[in-house]
C-alpha cells in the first residue's frame, strides 16, 4: 500500500524534528556526554579514550593485554614494586600484566601470554578475567558520576561462534558496570566508522586490523549493514613467521612494529616471511569482504562510491594500504570504492569511535 | 546488547534529506545523534506500520465475519419479518468540505430580494482600493561589480549564483464575463511578487551557530539553484541573492491562482517574481501526539513566531521596493505564496502554506492580503478541506469568509444555489486550466521543433 499524503508529511516532519532537537540540544546534554568514555579492548591492547581539555581533543591511555606468571619471591615482588610494574600475587606465583609484562618477559627470555585470543576472552587461560579486570582497573578512572556512559568495543562474531561473543561481551560489561559505568558494546568496525567517516555521514567501510583478528563493518548513515571478522591478525603473522623462521614471536613482533616496510623488498628471512603472511592476511580479508557483500541481501541501494578506512596496529606498517589497494583492484569488488585511506590515528581509532558512541549514548 | 543495530532505512528521498541536513552539522556526536534520531523515528513507525498490517490481515476476515453476523442479528431484531427497507437510491458521499459562512437556501424568486447583503466595505471593491498603485520612489543602481549590485535604497544583491532558466512567456486571462472563456493572451512581463518561506530546517539564531547557519544557507542555495526554484533568496543574515535572472521564469509556484482588476494569473512561475526567505513559519507536532489523535490530525501547526528575522524583512522590503519601482508592480500583486497556491485537481486552496499566516504586510507597505478576497474562491469556486481547517485550528483568514460571502451574493444575483454556482465556476476553471495546459504543451512542442530545425 502506498504512503498517504499525511504519511509523507509525517516522515518529513520527523526528520525536521530530529534535526531541530539535535541542533538545539541544551548544554546540560552536551556536558553529560563530555563525561563519556570509550574503550577498545583488543587482543593485544586495551586503549582508553576520554575527552581532552581542548575543543574536540582526545586523551588516550593504553596497556598491553599481556601477562607473565613468575614464581613468587619477596625479591621479585620488591623489584616489581620499585619499577611500578603492574602485578598481583596468586598463591605461589606473581602475575605480571600490562606493558610491564612485555619488558619482564624480554628480560627473562620468555614469551608473554594473552588474556584474549582471537579477539575474545582466552578460554585456555584460567586467570583471563582477573587479568582483564586488573588492566581495566588500572587504565580506567572511576566514573565522575554513577552510571556515566562508556562504550567498549567487541569484535564481530566469527563464523559459527556466536555464543563465544555473547559470553565475552557479557563478562566485559559486567566488569565495567561493576566499576560504576553504564556500559554498552560497539562493534569494532563500527567504532572505526564513527571515528573516521564523520565527513561521509558515517557511510563506508571501517576496518580494524588488530592483534587477534580483522574486523570489518559496512555502515550506511551510521547503520551497520555488514559486519564480520576474520580470525587472522597480527598474532597470526607473528606465530606463523616465528614458526617458519624459528625466531621467538616477541622478536618477530618487534621487527614488524618497528622496521617493516611492505613497500620495500625484504632484506632478510624474517622480513620475507612477514611479507608472505601479510599478503595472505590481506588476500583473505579482501576475499571475505567480497564474499560477504555478494552473499548479503541487506545492502542499501548505493548511488555513490564508498570509502574504506584502515586502522589498527596490524595495518600500521608502511605499504599495508598500498597492498590492500592492489588486492581490491585485482578482484572484481562488488561495490565501487571512492578511496582507501589510513585512519588519522590507527592505533586509537577504535577507542575514539567507542568514545563518540558513548557520547552519543550519553 | 550492542548500541547500533541494522534498522529499516527510510525511502531514498528521505535519506537524501537526512544526508543533506547531516552535512550541515560539524560535530560528530551531534551528527550521529541527528542521523540516529531521524532513522530511529522512521524505524519505529515502520515497525508499527508492519505490526498494524499484520494485525489487519490476520484479524480482518475474522472481524468482517463477526461484524456481518452481528449486523444480521441486529437487523433481524429491528425488522423481524419485514425485510430490510430497500430500493433507496444509492448515495455517493461527497468529500467533506467546510465553509466559513453558512449558505442560505437557493433564491429563485425575485432577483436579489432575499440574497444576503454584503456590507459596503465587503462589496466594493473586491480588490484593494489603491490598485493599481505603484511605489513612487526613486531607486537606482549606484554600483555594480562582477558578483554584486548596489542600489540607492541600501539594497545589495549578490549575483554570484545567478543562473538562467527559461525565458518568461505565459498566458494571462483578461477579466470580464464574456472574455472569460476566450483564449488567454500571451505575455512576458513581470506582474507581481510572490513571497515564499523555504520551510527548511533552521539552526538556533545564536552567535555560536554562525558557521552552521552559513553552511546550511550555502547548501540550500545550491539545492535551490539545482531546482531553479526562486528568483531571489534572502538568507538568515539578510543577504539577498539573485538565483534566476529576472527575465526568466523560476519554478516557485506551479499551481497558483491570483487576479487583479485586469487579469487572472494562472502561471505565476512566469508572471511573478519569486522571493524566498530562508526560514519557516510552521512547525511539526510531536509525532506521538499525531498517532494518538487519530488519522485526521495534521502533522504541522503554524508557529507562534516565524523564524524569519528583522534582517531578512529589511532586505525583503528593500528588494520589494526596488522591484515594484522597476516593474511598476501594483501592491495588490505582492502576495505570500500560501494565499495563491492551489490544488487544481481537487480545486482546493492552501496547497502550499508558506507565509499563510503572520506576514508583516504593514512593514512592506502593502495591504493585508489575509483580509482580502481570495481569487481562487471568488472567481473559480475553490474551497478548502478538513485538513486545512485543522492546521489553522479553525482560525481562517478573514479573506476566506469574505470570499464566501461574495460567492453567496453572486449566486443570489444569478438565482442559483451556492453549490450550483460553485460548480459553474469550477467548470470555468477546468476549461481555462485545460486550455492553458494544452497550449503550453503545444508551444513547448513547437519550440522544440524550431530548435531542432535550427540545429
Amino acid at each position: 500500500m502506498g504512503k498517504t499524503r499525511k504519511d509523507i508529511e509525517k516522515d518529513k516532519t520527523m526528520i525536521n524534528q530530529a534535526f531541530e532537537e539535535t541542533v538545539n540540544e541544551s548544554y546540560d546534554e552536551k556536558n553529560i556526554s563530555r563525561k563519556a568514555l570509550g574503550v577498545d579492548i583488543g587482543t593485544s591492547k586495551t586503549v582508553f579514550a576520554k575527552n581532552g581539555n581542548g575543543n574536540g581533543s582526545r586523551d588516550y591511555l593504553s596497556q598491553r593485554n599481556a601477562f607473565i606468571e613468575v614464581e613468587y619471591s619477596k625479591f621479585t615482588e620488591k623489584i616489581l614494586k620499585q619499577n611500578e610494574i603492574r602485578h598481583y600475587r596468586l598463591k605461589d606465583s606473581i602475575i605480571v600484566y600490562g606493558d610491564g609484562a612485555e619488558v619482564f618477559a624480554n628480560t627473562l627470555n620468555q614469551v608473554t601470554r594473552r588474556p584474549l585470543k582471537n579477539g575474545l576472552l582466552n578460554a585456555n587461560e584460567v586467570n583471563a578475567i582477573e587479568i582483564i579486570r586488573g588492566i581495566l582497573d588500572d587504565l580506567i578512572p572511576d566514573p565522575e558520576e554513577e552510571n556515566a556512559p562508556l562504550c567498549f568495543s567487541v569484535p564481530a562474531a566469527p563464523q559459527k561462534s556466536q555464543s563465544d561473543i555473547i559470553y565475552h561481551e557479557a563478562i566485559l560489561k559486567r566488569l565495567l558496570d561493576d566499576k560504576g559505568f553504564q556500559s554498552k558494546s560497539i562493534n569494532e568496525g563500527m567504532a572505526v566508522v564513527f571515528s573516521e567517516l564523520e565527513k561521509e555521514n558515517f557511510t563506508g567501510f571501517g576496518i580494524s586490523a588488530g592483534g587477534g583478528m580483522c574486523n570489518v563493518c559496512l555502515s550506511y548513515l551510521s547503520i551497520p549493514h555488514i559486519s564480520f571478522s576474520i580470525s587472522k591478525g597480527g598474532d597470526y603473522i607473528d606465530d606463523a613467521v616465528s614458526s617458519v623462521t624459528r625466531e621467538v614471536s616477541t622478536r618477530v613482533r618487534s621487527i614488524k612494529e618497528n622496521k617493516l616496510n611492505l613497500l620495500n623488498d625484504p632484506e632478510n628471512e624474517i622480513e620475507d616471511a612477514l611479507h608472505i603472511y601479510y599478503d595472505d592476511l590481506i588476500r583473505d580479508l579482501v576475499m571475505t569482504m567480497k564474499k560477504s557483500i555478494e552473499e548479503t541481501s541487506r545492502i542499501p541501494k548505493l548511488s555513490i562510491p564508498l570509502p574504506i578506512v584502515l586502522s589498527g596496529g596490524t595495518a600500521k606498517p608502511k605499504g599495508f594500504k598500498e597492498r590492500f589497494e592492489n588486492y581490491i583492484h585485482q578482484v572484481d569488488f562488488p561495490i565501487e570504492i571512492s578511496e582507501i585511506r589510513m585512519a588519522k590515528d590507527p592505533l586509537n581509532a577504535t577507542a575514539n569511535g567507542a568514545l563518540i558512541a558513548a557520547m552519543y549514548a550519553g | 546488547m550492542q548500541s547500533f543495530h541494522a534498522k529499516d532505512l527510510p525511502p531514498e528521498n528521505d535519506l537524501k534529506k537526512i544526508e543533506a541536513l547531516a552535512c550541515s552539522i560539524s560535530d560528530p556526536v551531534q551528527k550521529l545523534r541527528f542521523i540516529q534520531r531521524a532513522i530511529d523515528q522512521y524505524h519505529e513507525k515502520s515497525r508499527l506500520r508492519r505490526a498494524a498490517a499484520r494485525l489487519h490481515s490476520s484479524g480482518y476476515l475474522a472481524g468482517v465475519g463477526l461484524f456481518l453476523i452481528l449486523l444480521c442479528g441486529a437487523v433481524m431484531l429491528v425488522f423481524p419479518f419485514k425485510g430490510i427497507p430497500g430500493n433507496h437510491p444509492q448515495t455517493v458521499k461527497e468529500p467533506q468540505v467546510f465553509h466559513a459562512v453558512s449558505y442560505p437556501e437557493p433564491v429563485r424568486t425575485e432577483k436579489n430580494s432575499s440574497s444576503p447583503r454584503l456590507d459596503q466595505e465587503d462589496r466594493e471593491p473586491f480588490f484593494s482600493p489603491e490598485t493599481p498603485k505603484y511605489l513612487d520612489k526613486l531607486i537606482w543602481m549606484v554600483e555594480k561589480t562582477d558578483d554584486a549590485e548596489f542600489y540607492s535604497n541600501r539594497l545589495e544583491i549578490n549575483t554570484k549564483h545567478t543562473i538562467e532558466n527559461v525565458p518568461r512567456g505565459y498566458y494571462l486571462f483578461p477579466r470580464g464575463e464574456e472574455a472569460f472563456l476566450q483564449q488567454g493572451v500571451f505575455a512576458g512581463q513581470i506582474n507581481g511578487i510572490l513571497y515564499h518561506a523555504s520551510e527548511s530546517d533552521v539552526f538556533a539564531y545564536r552567535p555560536e551557530m554562525t558557521q552552521s547557519i552559513k553552511e546550511y544557507s550555502r547548501l540550500l542555495i545550491r539545492y535551490l539553484n539545482k531546482k531553479k526554484a526562486y528568483h531571489y533568496f534572502i538568507d538568515r543574515f539578510g543577504k539577498v541573492y539573485r538565483l534566476i535572472r529576472e527575465d526568466h521564469a523560476a519554478f516557485h509556484s506551479g499551481n497558483s491562482i491570483w487576479a487583479d482588476d485586469r487579469f487572472f494569473y494562472l502561471d505565476l512561475n512566469h508572471a511573478f517574481i519569486g522571493i524566498c526567505f530562508e526560514g519557516k513559519d510552521f512547525e511539526a507536532i510531536d509525532p506521538s501526539r499525531i498517532q494518538s489523535n487519530g488519522e485526521n490530525q495534521p502533522a504541522i501547526v503554524p508557529m507562534e513566531r516565524s523564524s524569519i528575522n528583522e534582517a531578512q524583512l529589511i532586505s525583503g522590503k528593500e528588494l520589494t521596493d526596488w522591484l515594484r519601482v522597476k516593474y511598476k508592480i501594483p501592491q495588490h500583486n505582492c502576495i505570500p505564496h500560501g494565499l495563491a497556491s492551489v490544488n487544481p485537481y481537487d480545486q482546493l486552496i492552501g496547497h502550499h502554506l508558506d507565509l499563510s499566516h503572520g506576514f508583516p504586510f504593514g512593514f512592506f507597505e502593502i495591504s493585508n492580503k489575509y483580509e482580502e478576497p481570495i481569487p481562487a474562491i471568488t472567481e473559480f469556486g475553490f474551497t478548502y478541506d478538513n485538513y486545512f481547517m485543522e492546521i489553522f485550528q479553525g482560525k481562517l483568514w478573514p479573506g476566506i469568509s469574505l470570499s464566501e460571502k461574495i460567492l453567496v451574493m453572486r449566486a443570489g444575483e444569478k438565482q442559483m444555489s451556492v453549490a450550483d454556482y460553485r460548480k459553474l465556476l469550477n467548470e470555468r476553471f477546468k476549461k481555462v486550466f485545460l486550455w492553458m495546459r494544452d497550449k503550453n504543451a503545444k508551444d513547448k512542442q513547437d519550440r522544440a521543433g524550431l530548435d531542432q530545425e535550427r540545429s
